[in-house]
């Protein structure tokens, strides 16, 4: 083993700051270093703690089970903090009697670490009394700040309030941070969402502080503002993905455009947790209509131009039918009120079929136009795309509702497209759950459900009684079922996209 | 009510039970035995950490500041818990206040006469500071406890926009 690169890393650790050289120049010689892959578990909460650990490379995330509460429902892991510094350790149950790992240490990317034995370590601190103290005195360190970390969290927990909590640590650490300390902003810059990006550059620009406290308190409320992160990267890939349409150039087609959208919608969704099921129902051939029911939007995704995009469309879209395709489905969009501009500069761009509800803008191809014309320009201008063999993408609720209530009443539109056209195209069913919560905080479900052809259930679908009755007794109250079934599946762990 | 603390008393302390006999005589000289009212606060956050308390009898309860309120984080009853960890770590000033439930007992130590008696001895304070990580150990796995049982409700940030 390489010696004279782990005392560099052991000599600018800072467990080791208050070790004596000696002591450092032993703990070198005594290392073994050990990698992990990406997802490798270093070790077990409850396992026999058998080694101390310092970070050399990559990251490692701890975690605990936690058990909610006494009502039956299964313990979870719960993250508790990644160890992202080099010089950090973990594994520090190894000094603590009964030995036994109190946390699970995962590897959040190819990770290298420092290792020492626990029986080395208790016998060189027997036989170096001054270095068993800077060890305990080091360890005592972790574990304050540790719980520091984990109050912090309760806080935030009990109070469902990052901000109070991160104001708590702050105001906890006063004395000790220099009053110039950019960390007394991070509480303001929380307090918006259009100012969180500011309170993670002031963040990591902290942690490389040459103030210790700085450093720690910086660290601890990174750690502490994990999920606000992941919520922030999730909402600048929103507003990203609004301004790659919004924003394409005239000259670039509503093809490409409808391309480029799904394809950075595809990028955000791998991030997240979600699962598909059901994909062998798909058919083999395009130009079909697909069935979905459609979720409110979370309102944490509004963008500033109070414009939400929908994440349950855009799923099925980006991760089912472009996967299966290979070419965006033409998705089937209320027009915008005149007031909705952010709806309209998105939706303009990307030459979906609209369907004209209430009023609309006087200028547009329909205002003025009876509901039957409306109807008809709606079955014409999807047929047409049928016929030139593209999918359809409709949710013939016509608006939207949560998971528990989904879905609403279906509307007969969809499925009298179906009927308009030659050769009559299958109808597939895409069950969708869990779209109106957080998704950083959900898993996402998306189940397609075997396809059907309108005929096999109404032969004449210009026999309104019947359409209706298949409608209100047949389609929704399987679709119902498929949501419940959909969002129980969610129940189940299910790994990172 | 307050009064001194018999070597043999201390010695019954898990805390203390392996420590030789010598090194305690100092500590039982200077350590006092209180009976505190219900309500009592035994230390406050933020204070600096000058004594080391153990529970004799009772209960006490470890609150942190959040703003104005006091936010419960564990509730200690074990006769023999250590309270005031803070005495043996920078920056030596305590992390949370401490409550008495009802009538409770304790032993003080006073912070200076530990670290008389530590400065002497490496080899003791390797394992009074094993005995102090363990009583933190204890003080994380109750404050994940209660992290398990008290589910999120929602994102950050209900007061934006």
């Amino acid at each position: 083993m390489m010696t004279a690169p782990v005392l560099t890393l052991l000599r600018n650790a800072p467990f080791f700051a208050l070790f004596a050289a000696e002591h450092v120049a032993e703990l070198a010689r005594a290392a073994e270093i050990v990698h992990y892959e990406r997802g490798q578990r270093i070790f077990t909460e409850g396992e026999p703690a058998t080694r101390l650990l310092v970070l050399a490379g990559g990251a490692v995330g701890l975690s605990v089970e936690v058990h909610p509460d006494a009502g039956g429902h299964a313990a979870a892991s719960e993250s508790l903090q990644a160890v992202t510094h080099a010089g950090h350790a973990v594994g520090w149950s190894v000094m603590i009697e009964p030995f036994v790992y109190r946390d699970t240490a995962t590897a959040l990317e190819r990770t290298r670490l420092v290792a020492w034995d626990r029986e080395f370590l208790h016998m060189y601190a027997r036989r170096a009394p001054d270095f068993g103290v800077s060890l305990m005195q080091a360890v005592v360190g972790v574990l304050g700040e540790r719980l520091q970390a984990l109050r912090v969290r309760l806080v935030a927990r009990r109070y469902d309030d990052d901000v109070t909590a991160i104001r708590t640590l702050i105001e906890e650490s006063t004395t000790e941070l220099p009053v110039s300390s950019p960390l007394h902003r991070i509480p303001l810059y929380l307090e918006h969402r259009l100012t969180l990006a500011d309170a993670f550059r002031c963040l990591d620009l902290v942690q490389d502080s040459d103030d210790e406290v700085e450093c720690r308190v910086a660290a601890l409320c990174a750690d502490a503002l994990g999920s606000v992160r992941e919520e922030l990267v999730l909402y600048q890939r929103l507003q990203a993905i609004y301004d790659t349409v919004a924003g394409a150039a005239p000259m670039v087609s509503p093809e490409e455009v409808r391309t480029r959208s799904l394809l950075r919608f595809r990028e955000l969704f791998e991030r997240t947790r979600f699962h598909i099921s059901g994909q062998e129902n798909l058919p083999d051939q395009p130009g079909q209509i697909f069935v979905m029911n459609h979720l409110s939007n979370h309102p944490d995704n509004l963008l500033p131009n109070k414009f939400i995009l929908t994440l349950d469309t855009h799923f099925v879209a980006s991760m089912i039918l472009l996967g299966k395709y290979g070419e965006a489905p033409i998705r089937v969009i209320r027009k915008a009120r005149p007031d909705e501009y952010g709806h309209q500069k998105f939706y303009d761009r990307l030459g979906y079929i609209y369907t004209y509800s209430g009023y609309v803008d006087a200028d547009a191809e329909l205002a003025g136009a009876s509901r039957e014309a409306r109807r008809r320009f709606f079955l014409d201008a999807a047929a047409r795309w049928l016929c030139a063999g593209r999918n359809v993408l409709i949710c013939p609720e016509g608006c939207s509702t949560s998971t528990e209530e989904s879905p609403l009443r279906f509307r007969p539109g969809a499925f009298e497209l179906a009927a308009h056209v030659t050769p009559e195209p299958l109808i597939v069913p895409i069950a969708v759950a869990n779209f109106d919560k957080k998704i950083t905080r959900t898993t996402t479900v998306a189940v397609v459900h075997e396809p059907f052809r309108l005929s096999e259930f109404v032969p004449d679908p210009t026999a309104t009684a019947a359409l209706r009755d298949f409608l209100n007794s047949e389609i929704t109250v399987r679709f119902r079922q498929w949501v419940r079934e959909a969002a129980s599946r969610a129940a189940a762990p299910v790994p990172y996209g | 009510m307050c009064s001194g603390v018999e070597l043999e008393r201390l010695r019954e302390m898990p805390f203390f039970r392996d420590m030789p006999r010598e090194v305690l005589i100092p500590l039982a000289r200077v350590a006092v035995r209180e009976k505190l009212p219900a309500g009592h606060m035994l230390l406050r956050q933020y204070d600096r950490a000058r004594a080391v308390h153990f529970l004799v009898s009772g209960s006490v309860q470890i609150l942190i500041q959040v703003g104005v309120d006091d936010l419960l984080v564990a509730v200690l009853d074990a006769p023999g818990d250590l309270i005031g960890w803070s005495a043996f770590r920078p920056p030596y000033r305590y992390t949370a206040s401490v409550r008495c439930e009802g009538v409770t007992e304790v032993v003080t130590v006073p912070a200076e006469a530990f670290n008389e008696m530590l400065d002497l001895d490496p080899g003791l304070t390797y394992a009074v500071l094993q005995k102090v990580a363990a009583t933190m150990a204890g003080r994380m796995q109750q404050a994940r406890d209660m992290l398990g049982s008290a589910l999120r409700q929602g994102p950050i940030g209900s007061r934006r926009r």
